[in-house]
C-alpha cells in the first residue's frame, strides 16, 4: 500500500513574488546553523467539490550553502489522478539580480518505481535550478489537481520537516465549499487556525514566521513529530466511485472494508485443498498454524500499487492463481483461507516499520502503508504477517510491534495495539569457553541464543546467505583481530517469540597480548559497548530508547600454565532508570569466569535527563574496557 | 573476416581443448523432472538459486529499412531458497518512440514447473502477469511475474527484443558469471560480413566451446560468421574488499563496432585502433574541436599571463579559475555539450570541466591537452583494445620538466598533478594531435598521516597533554573535503565521537584551506582508560589514537588482487612523564618488519629516559596493488601490527 502522497498547497501571490528577495534583509539568526531560508511559503488546499481538489504551492527559498541544496529540487508525485498544472522557477543572485528561468526541457518525468517487483503506475515530475555562488534564490510555484480525495494535506512549517533550514514567513490554507467539513489537527502550532468566508466558500489559515533552523538531536524522536505541522483530513470525499464519510475509525474502516468487499472468494479446488490441510487438527492454533505455512510456501511478495491509490486488493481468486501479491492481496488471501474453516479474522492497517513512529490516534486518517491480518482467539490474539515466507508464525518484530493499528471488521472496525516485546523476550545468552595460550592464542567454543528482536539479523542471515556467507558474516560480525571460525551451526527455532541458536568453535589469534612476563586481557572478548553520545547540557527536545532487550554473557578463560593473576577487576554494578550492568570476574584455579549482564529498558525520557544517559553509557563502555592481568610465576 | 579471427584468437579466455564434443542445444519445454525435483544445487550446496541454462543468441535482420540487432534470450532458473523468489519478476526496459531508437519486445512466453509429489506441474506464463510501466518519456519497462513461484520452482522463459542498429548501440555484453552458480552460459551470435565487430573477452572463466562458422545471411545477401561460446558451470561470483569494481572480474563479452563495409551503403572505419580512437575524438564536434573554440578564455589567459610570470603559479592560477567559476555537477563523461555553454551555466561534468582546463591552459600558451580515462567504478581500460565506452573521464595533461602532470579541475582541494581517489585506475589515453599515448595514473602522492603526543600521567593514571595530527597527501584531500562540507564544528564532533574517552578541552585547525601545506589539527585533550591502576602497579596502553586494533583481512583466502589505489604512510609519536615516583618495570619488545619485495614496511619502537617513555611506530605500504599470492602475507604484516599496538607498558610505584 502507498504511503499517501501528502501535498502542501498554496495561493497565487504573483505580486509579492515579483520582489527579488536579496539576501541582505535575511535577520541572523535565521541565518544560524541554517544552510537555506525560507523567505516565503504558501500553500493553499482549494476543495472543489469532494471529489476533486487543487494544491498550489508558492515560495521562495534561500540557499547559503551547497548542503542547502536538496531545497533546489521540486519534485511532484503523480498518478492517474493527478494532475500537474503548472511547475515554475526562477532563480536569483544574492543581490536580487535574476539569473535564470526553469526551462520546459528541465522538468523531467521519471516513473515512480524501478525493482522488477515492484509494479506501479506513479511517476514524478522533477526539476532543479542551482548556481555556482552561494547564497542564492530560488523562487518558485506549482500547481496540481487531484482527484483522489482519500488524503488531503499535512501541511509542515518547515517544508520537508528538514533539518537546518530557518523560515521566515509561511502559510496554508484550505478552502472548502459549502457542506463539505473540514477536520484537522494542530501540532506544535503557536498560532491557531484562522477562519473566514469567501462567499459560499469557508476558508481556514495558518500562519508561521521566524521559526529558527534546527538540528536533529541524538536519540530524538521523529521530526515529524516535533515541528510544528497541521494535519488535514476529509469527512465527505470520493475517489474514483467510490464515496466515504469520515468522522471516527469505525468510518474509515468501514469505507475501507467496502472498497475492499467481496475479494476474499476462493476457488473451490484451493478450498477442498485448505480443508484437507487441517482435516486432522482439532486445535485452532494449530489449524491456522497450517492455513499460515500453505501462504509462506505457495505465494511471494510482488508490490502492485495499481488503482485506487493502491489501496484496493487484487481478488483472491488471481492470488491462487498466480501464486503471488502485494500486502492487502496476501492478506484478503490469507483471511479468506481462514473463513472457510470457520475461522474469524480481521485485516489490519498499520502504518510498518522499524523507525516509524505511531499514528495519530486521535485524527481518523489514512496514515498507513501496510496492512496484516488479526486472528483473535480465545486466549491471546494472533498476528499474521502475510508478506514475508521466512517469518516465524505469528511474530511481528519491530515491523508492525508496539503500535495502532485499525482492525476492519463487519460494521466498521476500530483502533487496537499490537504487543510490545519485552527484555526477557528480546535476550542473547552467551556461554563461551576460551582455552588461552602463552601467545595470545585461544580455542574457543561459543554457545549463543538469541530471541526475539535480537534474533532477526540472524534469521535473516540463515534465510538469505549460503554456508559460505553466513560464515563469511558471522566473522564479520566478531569485533576480534583474528578470528577464524572452525565449525558453525545455525538454528532457527520458529515460535511466536522465535529464537536462533549459534554454535561456533573458533581459532584465534592475538586475544590477549604478552608484553614480557605479563598477558592482558579483556574479558569482555565478544560483547563491547563501543559508542557514547557526546554530552550536552542544552539540549532542546525529549530523547527515545529503543532498548528492551537483555544481555546475558558467562565466558570462561584457561590460563595458560605457569601464570598466575596480578590483577583482577573489581565487580560493577551499575544501575539507573534506562536499565541496569553488571560485571563479575572470580578466578578458581587456573581457569577465570567472567560473567555480564546487561538489561536495557525502552523509554522517552526529558531532556534534562540526557547527560545521565551520557553518563550511564559511559561507564558501560569504560567496563566493558577492563582488562585482566596475568604474570608470569617466579 | 580473418581480422575478427585475429582479435579472438588473443583473447583473455583459454577454451579448454579437452572439450572433445559440443553439448547438445537446449530446447524451450525440455524440463527433466529430476531438475524439478531437485532440492539442493550439488556443485554449490549454499546457493539460493542456479541458472541452469542462460542462453542468449543474436543476429541482424532487415524491418522496414531499418537494420536490427536481434537478441533472443532464453532463461531458465532454478529457485532453491525462499530468498530467491524475487528471480520470478523480470524487467525488461524498452525504448519506445516514434524515431529511430524504437525497440520492440515481443514473443514473450514462460512456464513455471513444481514438483508434486514426484511429477511436475506446469504453469504457464499469462498476457495478466505482464505489465508495462512507463519509466520517463521514452524509456518503458515490461515487468514480468512469473506464476507460483516457490522454493523448488523451475522458471523457464524466453523473449525476442530489437534494437535498431547504430554506433551506439552494439550487441549487449554478455556475461557468463553471475551472483549465483550458471550451469551452462551459451551465446551465439551470427555477424554479416559487412559489420565488423572487436569482441573483447574478460575473466577468469575457461570457455567450454569456442566455435565460428561461415554461414550465408540471405537477408543481406552476404555471408557471415556465427559465433558460439559455452562456458560451463560457472560460479557464483563472490565480491571481496579492495576491489576496482566487480565487471573486472566477472567473465564476459564486450562488442564494439569497429567498421562498416558495405558496398554501395555505408564504407567507414569507426575507431579501429588507439590512434583512431584519438582521431576520432580530436575531429568530434564534442572533443577536440570545442578546443578550438576558446575565445571566451582570452582575456582571463592574458590576465593570467600578465599577472603570473612563474608556469607553477600561472597553471595554479588557471586551476583555481576553473574551479570557481564551473561547478562539477558529479556526473563522469568524455564529451563535452559545449565549452562556451558550459561556461554560461557555470556548472558541468568532468569533461566540461577539464575540456575548459585544457582550452584556458592552452590559451596561456601551454601545449595542454586531454587524458580520458575510467573511474575505479567504471571498470578497467584495454589497452590492446580500442573502446571508446571504456573511457568515462577526462583530466588534463602538461609536460612540465619532462614528466607527466595530470590535472583534475573538478574538485578544489586536489594539488596540481593530483588525481582524485576514482581515477587511480592505472592507465590513461593521453588525446594529442602528434603524439598521442597511454599514461600512467599511479598516484605521485601517498596517504599520509602524522600524530604526535605529549601527554602526562598522574598518580591516578589520568592523562593530560597535546596531541596533533598532520595530514598529508590523499589524506588530507579527504580530511579537507570533510572539513569544507561539515565545518569545524561537525569535524571536531567527529572526532570527539570516534574518540569516546578523549576529553578535547581546545582544538584548532590549521592549513584546512591551503592545499600546499598538510592540514593540521591540534588538541588539548584528557584520556582516561589508557591506564589501568591497580594497587601499586599501573599498566599503559600507548597507541592512545587506538591505531589499528583490528584486521581488516578476515577471509582466510584471496581470489583477486588487492587494490588499495595509493601508497599508504602512517606514523604515530608519543611522549609520557610518568607519575612520581613509578618506574617502568617491564616494556614492550622493539621490533621491525617489512613484506616481502619491499611492499610495506612496519616498526614499533619503544624508549624509556629517566621518567619519560617514548613510543614510535610506523607503518608503510608501498604499492597500490597487491596479487592474491601476497594476501597471505598482507593479513599475517596486519596480525603482527595489531599485535604490536595492543601491547602495554607496566609502571611500579618504588
Amino acid at each position: 500500500m502507498k504511503k499517501a502522497l501528502l501535498f502542501l498547497v498554496t495561493l497565487s501571490f504573483s505580486s509579492v513574488f515579483a520582489q527579488k528577495y536579496p539576501v541582505s534583509t535575511i535577520p541572523a539568526e535565521l541565518k544560524e546553523k541554517a544552510h537555506a531560508v525560507v523567505r516565503e511559503h504558501k500553500t493553499s488546499f482549494i476543495v472543489k467539490d469532494i471529489g476533486s481538489a487543487v494544491t498550489k504551492v508558492e515560495g521562495a527559498i534561500t540557499i547559503l550553502d551547497e548542503k542547502g541544496e536538496q531545497h533546489t529540487t521540486l519534485v511532484i508525485p503523480y498518478n492517474k489522478f493527478t494532475k500537474v498544472n503548472d511547475m515554475e522557477a526562477q532563480l536569483y543572485d544574492e543581490t536580487g539580480k535574476k539569473i535564470k528561468s526553469l526551462k520546459r526541457d528541465d522538468i523531467e518525468s521519471i516513473g515512480g518505481s524501478s525493482g522488477a517487483n515492484n509494479i506501479d503506475d506513479s511517476f514524478v515530475k522533477y526539476a532543479s535550478l542551482t548556481h555556482t555562488k552561494y547564497p542564492y534564490t530560488i523562487v518558485f510555484s506549482y500547481e496540481f489537481t487531484t482527484k483522489n480525495m482519500m488524503f488531503y494535506p499535512s501541511w509542515e512549517a518547515i517544508p520537508y520537516n528538514a533539518e537546518a533550514t530557518s523560515v521566515e514567513q509561511a502559510s496554508f490554507m484550505v478552502s472548502m465549499p459549502n457542506g463539505v467539513q473540514l477536520r484537522y489537527k494542530e501540532q506544535n502550532m503557536l498560532n491557531k487556525v484562522v477562519m473566514g468566508r469567501d462567499g459560499d466558500k469557508f476558508l481556514y489559515s495558518w500562519e508561521v514566521s521566524n521559526l529558527k533552523a534546527i538540528e536533529r538531536e541524538p536519540y530524538s524522536p521523529s521530526l515529524s513529530e516535533i515541528l510544528p505541522t497541521v494535519y488535514t483530513a476529509p469527512t465527505l470525499f470520493k475517489v474514483d466511485d467510490y464515496e466515504g464519510n469520515i468522522q471516527s475509525w469505525a468510518d474509515l474502516a468501514k469505507f475501507y472494508g467496502n472498497l475492499n468487499k467481496d475479494r476474499e472468494k476462493l476457488p473451490a479446488e484451493l478450498i477442498t485443498k485448505i480443508k484437507d490441510l487441517v482435516k486432522n487438527e482439532t486445535d485452532e492454533t494449530k489449524k491456522i498454524k497450517k492455513v499460515y505455512e500453505y501462504l509462506q510456501a505457495n505465494t511471494r511478495y510482488v508490490s502492485i500499487q495499481l488503482g485506487i491509490g493502491g489501496w484496493q486488493s487484487m481478488k483472491s481468486e488471481d492470488v491462487a492463481n498466480k501464486g503471488y501479491g502485494d500486502c492487502k492481496a496476501l492478506t484478503t488471501f490469507t483471511m479468506g483461507m481462514l473463513r472457510e474453516l470457520g475461522i474469524k479474522s480481521y485485516q489490519a492497517l498499520v502504518k510498518a516499520g522499524d523507525d516509524a513512529n505511531d499514528i495519530l490516534t486521535d485524527f481518523p486518517s489514512f496514515q498507513f502503508n501496510h496492512v496484516f491480518l488479526c486472528v483473535p482467539q480465545t486466549k491471546d490474539t494472533l498476528w499474521l504477517e502475510c508478506t514475508s515466507q521466512t517469518n516465524a508464525f505469528g511474530y511481528l518484530s519491530d515491523f508492525t510491534s508496539n503500535r495502532h493499528v485499525v482492525l476492519i471488521q463487519e460494521n466498521g472496525g476500530k483502533l487496537v495495539k499490537t504487543p510490545t516485546y519485552r527484555p526477557n523476550d528480546n535476550m542473547m545468552v552467551r556461554k563461551g569457553k576460551f582455552v588461552l595460550t602463552e601467545d595470545g592464542n585461544a580455542e574457543a567454543e561459543i554457545e549463543t541464543r538469541l530471541s526475539g528482536l535480537q534474533q532477526d539479523s540472524h534469521a535473516g542471515v540463515i534465510h538469505t546467505l549460503g554456508t559460505d556467507e553466513q560464515k563469511k558474516w558471522l566473522t564479520n560480525n566478531m569485533s576480534l583481530s583474528s578470528v577464524e571460525i572452525k565449525q558453525f551451526s545455525l538454528t532457527e527455532k520458529r515460535e511466536k517469540i522465535p529464537s536462533v541458536s549459534e554454535k561456533m568453535t573458533l581459532a584465534l589469534r592475538n586475544i590477549s597480548n604478552k608484553s614480557g612476563t605479563r598477558i592482558f586481557l579483556t574479558p569482555n572478548l565478544l560483547n563491547q559497548a563501543r559508542t557514547v553520545p557526546l554530552p550536552n547540557p542544552d539540549r532542546k527536545v525529549d530523547f527515545e530508547l529503543s532498548g528492551n532487550y537483555m544481555d546475558v554473557d558467562s565466558i570462561s578463560f584457561q590460563i595458560p600454565a605457569g601464570f598466575s593473576s596480578e590483577y583482577l577487576p573489581e565487580p560493577t554494578k551499575i544501575q539507573s532508570k534506562f536499565g541496569t550492568y553488571t560485571t563479575n570476574v572470580q578466578m578458581t584455579g587456573d581457569k577465570i569466569l567472567y560473567v555480564r549482564q546487561i538489561t536495557l529498558l525502552q523509554g522517552r525520557y526529558p531532556a534534562a535527563a540526557f547527560n545521565e544517559f551520557v553518563d550511564f553509557r559511559k561507564k558501560i563502555v569504560k567496563a566493558d574496557k577492563n582488562q585482566i592481568v596475568l604474570v608470569k610465576k617466579t | 573476416m580473418l581480422k575478427i579471427i585475429t582479435t579472438l584468437s588473443v583473447c583473455l579466455l583459454v577454451t579448454l581443448s579437452s572439450f572433445a564434443q559440443k553439448p547438445a542445444p537446449v530446447k524451450f519445454g525440455d524440463i527433466l523432472s529430476d531438475v524439478v525435483k531437485m532440492k539442493v544445487y550439488p556443485k554449490d550446496s549454499s546457493a539460493e538459486a542456479v541458472v541452469l541454462y542462460d542462453g542468449g543468441e543474436t543476429y541482424f535482420e532487415i524491418m522496414g529499412g531499418n537494420i536490427m540487432i536481434t537478441q533472443i534470450i532464453h532463461e531458465r532458473i532454478k529457485i532453491l531458497k525462499k530468498s530467491a523468489l524475487e528471480r520470478g519478476s523480470i524487467k525488461i526496459p524498452v525504448i519506445r518512440e516514434s524515431g529511430t531508437s524504437q525497440e520492440f519486445l515481443t514473443d514473450i512466453k514462460g512456464f513455471t514447473y513444481n514438483d508434486n509429489n514426484g511429477s511436475p506441474t506446469k504453469d504457464k506464463l499469462t498476457k495478466d502477469m505482464i505489465f508495462q510501466e512507463k519509466a520517463s518519456e521514452t524509456v518503458y519497462y515490461t515487468k514480468i511475474s512469473m506464476p507460483n513461484i516457490k522454493e523448488g520452482s523451475v522458471i523457464e522463459y524466453s523473449y525476442k527484443k530489437q534494437t535498431p542498429m547504430s554506433i551506439s548501440h552494439n550487441p549487449t555484453t554478455w556475461y557468463f558469471q553471475q551472483g549465483v552458480p550458471v550451469e551452462r552460459s551459451d551465446y551465439k551470435i551470427t555477424i554479416p560480413a559487412y559489420f565488423y565487430y572487436r569482441m573483447i573477452m574478460n575473466g577468469y572463466l575457461p570457455l567450454a566451446l569456442n566455435e565460428n562458422k561461415d554461414v550465408n545471411i540471405s537477408e543481406f545477401n552476404v555471408n557471415g560468421l556465427q559465433y558460439h561460446f559455452i562456458v560451463l558451470d560457472a560460479p557464483a561470483f563472490r565480491d571481496e574488499a579492495y576491489i576496482t569494481t566487480e565487471s573486472d572480474y566477472l567473465s564476459k563479452i564486450d562488442f564494439e563496432l569497429a567498421s562498416v563495409n558495405w558496398p554501395d551503403v555505408l564504407v567507414r572505419d569507426f575507431s579501429l585502433d588507439y590512434n583512431n580512437l584519438n582521431k576520432t575524438l580530436l575531429e568530434s564536434e564534442q572533443f577536440g574541436q570545442q578546443l578550438k573554440r576558446n575565445g571566451f578564455l582570452k582575456d582571463i589567459a592574458s590576465e593570467i599571463k600578465t599577472k603570473y610570470k612563474d608556469s607553477t603559479d600561472r597553471i595554479q592560477t588557471a586551476v583555481n579559475y576553473i574551479v570557481k567559476n564551473v561547478k562539477w555537477d558529479g556526473n563522469n563523461n568524455i564529451y563535452t555539450e559545449g565549452l562556451k555553454k558550459v561556461f554560461e551555466k557555470k556548472t558541468g561534468d568532468a569533461a566540461d570541466i577539464n575540456l575548459m582546463l585544457v582550452a584556458l591552459l592552452r590559451e596561456i600558451g601551454y601545449d595542454a591537452n586531454p587524458v580520458i580515462l575510467s573511474t575505479r567504478d567504471h571498470g578497467r581500460i584495454h589497452e590492446q583494445y580500442a573502446l571508446m565506452r571504456r573511457f568515462n573521464y577526462v583530466v588534463a595533461h602538461i609536460e612540465k620538466d619532462g614528466k607527466d602532470l595530470l590535472i583534475d579541475a573538478t574538485d578544489e582541494h586536489l594539488k596540481v598533478g593530483m588525481l582524485p581517489y576514482q581515477c587511480l585506475n592505472h592507465s590513461g589515453w593521453l588525446v594529442h594531435p602528434s603524439f598521442p599515448r597511454f599514461v600512467s595514473l599511479e598516484p605521485i602522492e601517498r596517504d599520509i598521516e602524522f600524530e604526535k603526543a605529549e601527554m602526562k600521567i598522574d598518580e591516578e593514571g589520568e592523562m593530560k597533554g597535546k596531541f596533533m595530527k598532520s595530514y598529508a597527501g590523499y589524506s588530507a584531500w579527504s580530511a579537507r573535503k570533510t572539513f569544507k562540507k561539515e565545518g569545524k564544528e561537525k569535524f571536531l564532533e567527529e572526532i570527539k565521537k570516534a574518540k569516546t574517552n578523549w576529553t578535547i578541552s581546545k582544538a584548532e585547525y590549521n592549513n584546512s584551506d591551503e592545499i600546499s601545506q598538510p592540514m593540521e589539527a591540534r588538541y588539548d585533550v584528557e584520556m582516561s582508560d589508557f591506564v589501568t591502576k591497580a594497587g601499586n602497579m599501573m599498566y599503559l596502553k600507548p597507541m592512545i589514537s587506538e591505531g589499528h586494533t583490528e584486521n581488516p583481512f578476515k577471509d582466510t583466502e584471496r581470489t583477486y588482487p588487492i587494490d588499495f589505489a595509493m601508497p599508504i604512510d602512517e606514523t604515530f609519536m608519543a611522549s609520557y612523564e610518568i607519575p612520581a615516583g613509578y618506574a617502568v618495570i617491564e616494556t614492550p619488545k622493539n621490533v621491525s618488519f617489512a613484506l616481502p619485495e619491499n611492499g610495506g614496511k612496519f616498526t614499533h619502537v619503544i624508549n624509556v629516559l629517566e621518567n619519560k617513555i617514548t613510543v614510535t611506530s610506523r607503518l608503510s605500504f608501498r604499492k597500490t596493488t597487491y596479487t592474491p599470492d601476497e594476501y597471505p602475507f598482507l593479513k599475517e604484516f596486519y596480525d603482527q601490527i595489531v599485535k604490536k599496538h595492543n601491547e602495554q607498558v607496566v609502571l611500579k610505584k618504588q
